[in-house]
Order: C-alpha cells, then structure tokens, then sequence
C-alpha cells in the first residue's frame, strides 16, 4: 500500500513538473532550474509530514496551481511599431550607401546609423522596413571600407602616383 | 491583473524585511492576502528578485531533511522597497480621493 502511494507520489509529482519544465520552456535555462527546483522542495517539503495519500498529493499540486498560472507567460503585447524609425534608417542609409564612393569616412558613418537605427526598428516590430535599413546600411559600409582600403592602396603604391585615386576605386569596382 | 503583479513582488519585499525566510514560510503568510495567486507563482517571482539583485538566497539545513533555500533582502531591495512605500502612499492617498469623490 505505502509503495503504491510513494508510487503514485513521484508519478504525479513528476508529471506536474515535467508540465512545469514545459510552460517554461521561454524562460533562460538557469531560471527554470532555479524555479524548478524551488518548487520541487516546496511540494517535497509539504508532503514530508503525515501519511501521503493520492488525494493530498493532488490537494498539494492544486495549491501549487497550475503550471501555465505558475510560470509567467512571455508577454504578447505587440510592441507599437514606429514607422518613421525604419524609413529614417533607409533613408540613413541611402545617403551612406553615395556617401561611400565619394567621402568613405563620412559614408560609413552614416552607415553605422543606420544599421543602428534599422536594429532598433527590427527590435521595435518593424521588421520588413528595418531590415531593408540594415542590409543597405551594411553595403554601404562594407562600400565605405573597400573604397577606403582602394584609396589608400592607390595613393601608396608607386605605380599608381601618376593615376587619380577615384578612377582607381572606379576600376576597382 | 498586472497591478496586482507588480504590487505583490513588493509585498515579498516588505515580508523579507522582517527577516530571512523560505519559500514555504513566505507563500503562507501571503496566501491570506488578495494579493497573491497561486502559491508556486511565488517562486517565479523570488527568482526574478534575485536576478534584479534585490533578494539573496543562502542554503540551510531544514528539520524536513533536504536543505531550504532562505531568501533575504538585499540593501538593493531595502532602498527599492523604501522607494515603493513613499509611491505606495501618495498613490493611495490619491485613488482613496478620487474613489470618495464618487
């Protein structure tokens, strides 16, 4: 008899944590532990005095609560979307995306706003007009640095010293 | 309701400030209150004090056999729970004025 309660116990005690372990899947891995085990020792700790019968077991779960009323829900408020962000960061980012060829330092600059910018936008829910940012934002950063790296190399190396730096980024590109 | 989520992580505080206490102790002396919810909801709430630094918890032996985790209030959470009480009571004062005026 006293096996088959402990049985029913751990059966029913396991099943309700395991059910916890799974409406805790969104939370970080060292919290559900941490939440886990602290439950585990509250119920372990309430059915450690006097007999355990099945009925106490479940009375000991119902006054846990259930385990989507235990864990807290990831919130599902949509976060209000802000429009004019994204368009600033492509906007932003067109600028920086010219800006490359002609003033690299300049260009880059802007195409970090922008990637910053388009992040923020992403982060904030508008998803399809901040990532358009963030890829033109990363052109023209990766254009800034090329042309950069080409000016540089055109006006060290000696067999370019008679060649215009630009028309060199020009035929680079 | 999420005023009342947000009220009882402060009502945790002010029971901590009588002392150190565990899992078990706190829930059933909250139990009572309006506050509270159901009584595991309370341990998604002591983690996400500690996470915030404003409750500590230490292991200690129990009479039960496996060890208790006991929670204490942190000098983060004392000046986070004074914070909250002068809130509490312009706030109150506030919404028992409005609720007189009806």
């Amino acid at each position: 008899m006293t096996t088959t309660i402990t049985t029913h116990k751990v059966a029913a005690v396991e099943k309700y944590l395991q059910a916890l372990d799974v409406a805790s899947q969104h939370l970080p891995a060292d919290e559900r532990h941490e939440i886990l085990a602290s439950i585990r020792d509250h119920i372990d700790e309430e059915l450690s005095d006097g007999p355990v019968s099945s009925d106490r077991v479940n009375a000991v779960l119902a006054d846990v609560g259930a385990p989507e009323s235990v864990i807290p829900q990831p919130d599902m408020v949509i976060a209000p979307q802000k429009p004019w962000l994204a368009w600033s960061a492509i906007a932003i980012s067109i600028v920086g995306l010219f800006l490359a060829f002609a003033l690299p330092p300049l260009g880059a600059v802007l195409s970090v706003a922008a990637i910053v910018i388009g992040w923020i936008s992403v982060r904030s829910g508008e998803r399809g007009l901040g990532r358009v940012a963030l890829v033109v934002g990363g052109v023209g950063l990766l254009a800034a640095i090329v042309v950069a790296l080409t000016l540089y190399s055109a006006s060290t190396h000696p067999s370019s010293q008679n060649q215009d730096p630009r028309s060199a980024v020009t035929s680079a590109l | 309701m999420q005023m009342r989520k947000g009220v009882v992580e402060f009502c945790v505080l002010a029971r901590l400030a009588h002392g150190p206490s565990y899992g078990n102790q706190i829930a059933e002396e909250l139990g009572s209150t309006a506050a509270f919810g159901s009584r595991g909801s309370l341990y998604p709430l002591l983690a996400r004090l500690r996470r915030q630094g404003w409750v500590a918890t230490t292991l200690e032996d129990s009479p039960h056999g496996a060890a208790r985790r006991y929670y204490t209030l942190t000098d983060e959470g004392k000046a986070v729970l004074a914070t909250f009480q002068q809130a509490w009571t312009s706030l109150r004062e506030s919404v028992d004025q409005q609720l007189g005026e009806i």
